[in-house]
């Protein structure tokens, strides 16, 4: 699949994924990679990112064996932008469904 | 590849970044290894499913960088008409009133002092002369001659900085009155 739609609903996808609840990186990656393909990687750099801008809040938290998880939680900005982001991504995805002839 | 092969290419992949966010970067690729493994799964899988560290160090240098809506443009220099009128006056009567004169008259002091350096070499030179047929008097005539010369290399030294210190002030006092006069306060 071309990498360059990913790319643009990636963000929103894994805003998505924290909605329904605080997540860890690896739990992240696998859901997402579970449903597209894409390498796990990928999340790791997007949820950096949402640290940064504000969109998730990030804190440590002790697993049964193994070091400490870093979990990420969806802030009030986080949640806005992606309700905007959805509103966005269903017409859009309407559009070109309509223009490509497939069921809406 | 294993756990540590990968961690180390991806920390030299992203070279560019600050010893901290490396340091951050390579903890939460460290975790998804952790984890991984705890699923079950080799470093050597694990390594393949996150895709090169090439990408990965590529996507997290792309995260970090500014949108482009929030790179700030360089506002545009504004080319503001100063009203110079002031510092054109100003410039006019302190030269009239007080810079000019004071600048002769330090050129008249400078003058002075050299045309008596001048007559104090004219003195010693013709003195010379006359000192072997002193007589008596030739003892004094020595100390005389050889304090005139301690005061001609004195006043040279003098008039040598005072030279140097009158044109670079006279100098930078020119560029002075050009900036205020093109310029403004």
């Amino acid at each position: 699949m071309n990498s360059q739609y990913k790319k643009g609903v990636l963000d929103m996808c894994v805003l998505a994924i924290l909605e329904k609840g605080d997540s860890y990186g690896y739990d992240v990656a696998d859901a997402l990679s579970g449903k597209i393909d894409l390498a796990d990687g990928t999340v790791y750099p997007i949820l950096r990112k949402l640290a940064t801008d504000g969109s998730v809040t990030t804190y440590l938290q002790e697993s049964q064996n193994g070091p400490p998880r870093k979990y990420y939680h969806l802030t009030p900005i986080g949640k806005n932008r992606l309700n905007m982001d959805r509103e966005e991504w269903k017409v859009f995805s309407e559009a070109v469904d309509d223009i490509i002839g497939g069921t809406v | 590849m294993n756990r540590q092969e990968y961690l180390s290419e991806l920390e030299s992949s992203l070279g560019s970044m600050s010893y901290k966010d490396v340091k951050e970067i390579l903890g939460e690729i460290s975790g998804y290894f952790d984890e991984g493994i705890e699923a079950g799964k080799t470093e050597e899988e694990l390594a393949v499913k996150l895709g090169t560290p090439e990408s990965l160090a590529k996507a997290y240098i792309e995260g970090t960088a500014l949108p482009p809506a929030l790179i700030k443009k360089a506002e545009p220099k504004k080319e503001e008409k100063k009203d110079t009128t002031g510092a054109a006056l100003f410039v006019i009567f302190f030269n009239l009133l007080i810079a000019i004169p004071l600048w002769l008259t330090i050129l008249c002091v400078i003058f002075g002092v050299v045309l008596a350096e001048a007559g104090i070499i004219a003195g010693l030179v013709t003195l010379i002369p006359v000192i072997s047929g002193m007589g008596n008097f030739i003892l004094p005539g020595i100390f005389l001659a050889l304090t005139l010369l301690f005061v001609i290399i004195l006043v040279a030294v003098v008039l040598y900085f005072g030279i140097k210190y009158f044109s670079i002030g006279t100098k930078s006092y020119i560029k002075w009155n050009k900036k205020l006069w093109n310029e403004g306060f």
